[in-house]
């Protein structure tokens, strides 16, 4: 079985709050210094395509799982996971919606797009910290993604 | 049925109908004819026994009268027997008294034997008394002459008379052969000889005679041989009868009346010589014509046969009927032929009579039959009564099906029934003085319409009462109560029509097929400016601009041509101002179906038109005005759902920054903080939390009035049990007692009808909060056939008169911080239930806990 190049997770969220936050329940969880943080819709597509600040970045090198917000800057997270599933390159990325919403219209969307999970963001701040943690240990330590000369 | 039947049924009516006639007609003619072939008969056998005996009468009275003149010639011999001399003198004395009586007898004679010997002294002694007396024979000639020389002669010696018969005297009998034959004979047997049919001697008329000879022998010499009779024998005596004259005489003096014709033959001789007489009848000159055919005799049964004895010769008596005869004996003998003549006569007149007699049967029965079927058929009912105790009562005696059904009676129920008995009204009514003067005076009458009522029937009938002549009493009567109904019915109608026709706003006018007008209502009238009356013979051109006259008339036209109702809005000109109308126009239609005019109606309908017109720019208007709201609505529910979808969410970032940063606050630096830090902290996590559930109960009462209802049977009984374990699971330790009814069923959306639930339970939970044995209960009852659930407790309660702000969202009755509540749970549940179609109240009393009451809708399950 081979691993990717580097055990990543992006991180793509606006609210530096919540990035925070996030970063801190990551950090208790050890997984803290794998995390790349894009804050907008367009510099994660820019990070996954390697374009613009990112263009010197190896294309393959994919993230083991993408923690998206929906609600973002420039490009919202909705489009963002749409591209990703278009591309080949990228569609199997699995991808995480991470968001204050609850509404199942959002839910049937992501899932219409192909979402690997949807997790709202708890309010507690333990409640939080602990759906976090968890998902970092289970995308990373636990879930496996097919090697890269599979393409 | 075809010809082969009719004709067979027709002959055997036919013979039905005439056998009758046929059987008389026959039998009449068979007796016609046997009865007059049997009188026939009759008469002729009759007539036959009457003429065989007149006959045999006949033949006996001649029998008789012969015998007495042969009894005169045995006289005259006994004479000659008893003395032996006879003179001339005594003969003439003693035959004289014969003569005078008797015309029958030509003469009587002596003839004396005279041997050839003594013929000469004989005829010189008769010279004597008869000078020149001579033996003579009739010559070849007819002469007489002295006979010649014989050994004997028989000379006619005695003759009486003498006159008339001189020349027979001296005449020899046996001479002439026929006479001889016959002397002979009686000289041989020594009896009476009668000899066959001579012509006498002394006869000037050609007729017929007979001799009857008795011969004489001496006295005393015996007879007893034929020879010893010759040798003695001294003479004959003779009987000269003329036949004709002795039957005659014999007939006449027996005054045998006529009627019988006889013919009088010589049985012992051959035909040519044989006849000697015909009797022809005084009645009838002509001889019979059976005579002359003889040969029929035989078969002729009109003929009879006897015999006559003469002097041991038998003559035969042939005797015929004379024709006068079936006269005198059966009176008329035509009786047969006229006895079949009237049977005949009879028997047509009798045919005739049958015949006549027959069709006036048939006419009879072709009268009773139509009368029958008049009277059963007639549409007027019939009624035959009998006047009873001298016309005081009247008996039903016949009772047409017409009054059957018009007195609804059955005809067996009063036949034979007094009328007063049948029909109880009937002297109220008035027809019963009818009856009983009709029924004297015997003049019809009429009883006008009236109403005849009793228990059973209430008719309005006219009668028509008139008397027959066998005595009975008609009353034809018509039950005229529809028709009586029918007018006052019409009579109404048409008041009420002719009132309506006036009173109606309308404009009402009736026009012919040629669009000129006939009538019209008065409110037409006025609007055109004149008198109803004046309307006719007018047309639409009279008073309407032209155009508007030529359009109504076109629309006549064409109900005339197509029979069609036209139903139109159109323009109508009325003190010129335009008017809109709405016309309707029918055809009129007489009896046969036929067109025969308009009849029009139209009214005024230009304010309603132009009500209608600014009704329908108000709904345009109103219509946009709804677009223009509702899009403006929409765009006002899109921001509003917006909003609070941004609320919510955005709402949760700080909250949960808020809350994140403070718990790592206390994780991290709580050690640096004293006590009264640390509460401030915890304050501000409080303040948190509460935003957190007024941020939560903002958007569930969004999500209420947006998701889709979709109902199903639910069992409420299971969900309240989830709901209560729920609060029971979250809850500290409260103790809390829930009676739940199970299995109540509910039909409604089970999500929603679970955030009900949750909604008012955790109500009631949070409102027994402070109750020392709190008590939520859920059950349900039935009002007016609807479910009505019902959440009670016995928490704090409110006070009933803020009851109409409990439902307000975001409105607390009470004080914050005393009950923790997100504010909307109420308002959630009224949600709920009015998307459900029905209702929530609540009872309640401060302290004393809370009843929720709340129905679904009336929703069937289907």
């Amino acid at each position: 079985m081979n691993r990717r190049k580097s055990q990543t997770v992006l991180l793509v969220e606006d609210n530096p709050k919540d990035e925070l936050l996030t970063m801190r329940a990551l950090k208790k969880s050890g997984l803290a210094n794998k995390v790349q943080v894009v804050r907008d819709g367009a510099e994660a597509l820019d990070y996954l395509f390697a374009k613009g600040e990112f263009s010197e970045r190896d294309i393959t090198d994919l993230p083991n799982v993408v923690l998206l917000d929906l609600k973002l800057p420039k490009i919202d997270g909705l489009e963002v996971l749409r591209r990703i599933r278009e591309d080949d390159r990228t569609k199997r990325i699995p991808v995480v919606i991470l968001t204050s919403s609850d509404e199942t219209k959002d839910m049937v969307a992501g899932y219409d797009l192909n979402v690997n999970s949807f997790v709202c963001k708890p309010v507690s701040f333990s409640d939080f910290s602990n759906a976090i943690s968890q998902l970092g240990m289970y995308w990373l330590a636990i879930n496996e993604v097919p090697a890269e000369e599979v393409e | 049925m075809d010809n082969d039947k009719i004709l067979s049924r027709s002959i055997t009516q036919w013979y039905q109908l005439f056998s009758p006639i046929l059987l008389v007609a026959f039998f009449g003619s068979v007796i016609s004819f046997a009865g007059s072939w049997y009188l026939h008969n009759d008469i002729q056998s009759w007539t036959k026994r009457e003429f065989d005996w007149l006959a045999q009468r006949r033949l006996e009275v001649l029998q008789n009268g012969i015998n007495h003149h042969i009894a005169m010639v045995e006289d005259i011999r006994s004479l000659f027997t008893a003395t032996k001399t006879v003179t001339d003198l005594e003969f003439q004395i003693f035959v004289h008294p014969f003569l005078s009586s008797h015309d029958g007898i030509q003469a009587f004679e002596w003839i004396p034997r005279v041997k050839a010997a003594e013929r000469a002294r004989f005829e010189y002694d008769a010279q004597i008394r008869v000078p020149n007396f001579q033996i003579k024979e009739k010559s070849p000639k007819g002469d007489m002459v002295p006979a010649k020389p014989r050994l004997e002669y028989f000379p006619v010696f005695y003759l009486e008379p003498y006159f008339g018969n001189e020349a027979a005297m001296g005449y020899d009998i046996a001479s002439e052969p026929a006479r001889l034959i016959a002397l002979n004979k009686a000289r041989d047997t020594g009896k009476l000889v009668a000899s066959q049919r001579v012509v006498l001697v002394q006869e000037k008329e050609k007729k017929f005679g007979v001799l009857v000879y008795f011969p004489i022998y001496r006295h005393g010499a015996p007879t007893d041989t034929v020879s010893q009779r010759r040798e003695h024998l001294r003479g004959f005596v003779i009987g000269v009868f003329r036949v004709a004259d002795l039957i005659e005489s014999i007939i006449e003096s027996h005054m045998i009346p006529s009627g019988v014709d006889f013919l009088i033959e010589d049985k012992s001789i051959n035909k040519s010589e044989s006849f000697l007489y015909v009797h022809k009848s005084r009645a009838d000159g002509s001889l019979p014509p059976i005579f002359e055919a003889q040969q029929d005799l035989a078969k002729n049964d009109s003929i009879w046969r006897g015999t006559l004895q003469i002097a041991n010769r038998d003559w035969s008596f042939t005797a015929a009927k004379n024709r006068a005869l079936d006269v005198q004996i059966t009176g008329y003998p035509k009786s047969p032929w006229i006895f079949l003549v009237v049977g005949l006569l009879l028997t047509i007149l009798l045919v005739v009579i049958m015949l006549r007699k027959k069709s006036y049967l048939e006419d009879l029965e072709k009268k009773e039959s139509r009368y029958q079927k008049l009277f059963a058929g007639m549409g007027s009912a019939v009624a035959v009564y009998e006047a009873v105790d001298g016309g005081e009562d009247f008996v039903f005696r016949d009772f047409n099906p017409a009054s059957e059904r018009v007195s609804k009676t059955k005809k067996e129920d009063v036949l034979g029934r007094k009328v007063t008995d049948a029909f109880p009204d009937v002297k109220r009514f008035g027809i019963f003085e009818v009856f009983q003067r009709v029924y004297k005076t015997g003049k019809p009458e009429r009883h006008p319409v009236s109403q005849y009522n009793d228990d059973r029937i209430a008719i309005w009938v006219e009668n028509y009462v008139y008397k027959l002549p066998s005595g009975e009493v008609v009353a034809i009567y018509d039950d005229v109560t529809t028709q009586k109904n029918a007018e006052a019915a019409l009579l109404k109608s048409e008041n009420h029509l002719r009132t309506l026709l006036e009173s109606l706003p309308q404009k009402i006018f009736l026009k012919n097929t040629k669009s000129v007008y006939i009538s019209c209502n008065q409110h037409y009238a006025a609007d055109l400016g004149i008198k109803p009356d004046e309307i006719s013979g007018k047309t639409d051109f009279d008073f309407h601009p032209h155009a508007l006259a030529e359009k109504y008339r076109n629309d006549d036209k064409e109900i005339v041509e197509k029979g069609i109702i036209k139903d139109v809005e159109e323009s109508y000109l009325h003190n010129n101002k335009e008017l809109t109308v709405q016309t309707v126009k029918s055809p009129v239609r007489n009896d046969d179906g036929k067109i025969i005019g308009i009849l029009g109606i139209f009214w005024d309908i230009t304010a309603r038109k132009q009500g209608e017109e600014s009704i329908r720019n108000l709904n345009i208007e109103l219509e946009e005005r709804v677009r223009d709201r509702t899009i403006e609505l929409e765009s006002a529910n899109k921001a509003l759902e917006s909003f609070l979808y941004t609320v919510a969410h955005d709402m949760r970032a700080p909250l949960r920054t808020l809350d994140g940063f403070s718990s790592i606050l206390m994780e991290e630096y709580g050690d640096k903080l004293d006590d009264d830090g640390i509460n401030y902290l915890k304050s501000l996590q409080d303040g948190g939390k509460d935003m957190h559930r007024l941020i939560e109960g903002l958007l569930a009462l969004s999500r209420s009035m947006k998701s889709k209802l979709t109902r199903k049977t639910v069992d409420l009984s299971q969900v309240a049990n989830d709901v209560v374990q729920a609060l029971v699971d979250e809850s500290d330790n409260r103790e809390v007692t829930s009676k739940i009814t199970p299995a109540i069923a509910a039909y409604g959306d089970a999500n929603f009808l679970k955030l009900l639930l949750e909604n008012l339970f955790s109500n009631a939970w949070k409102f027994t909060a402070n109750s020392t044995q709190a008590l939520i209960e859920f059950t349900s009852y039935t009002k007016d056939g609807e479910t009505v659930y019902v959440v009670r407790d016995n928490g704090a309660g409110f006070d009933m008169d803020h009851k109409d702000l409990l439902f307000r969202p975001f409105y607390q009755l009470h004080k914050p911080g005393e009950y923790k509540g997100s504010g909307v749970g109420l308002a959630l549940a009224q949600r709920v239930v009015e998307r459900h179609g029905g209702q929530i109240w609540a009872e309640s009393e401060v302290g004393k806990g809370a009843k929720f009451y709340f129905t679904l809708g009336k929703v069937k399950e289907s």
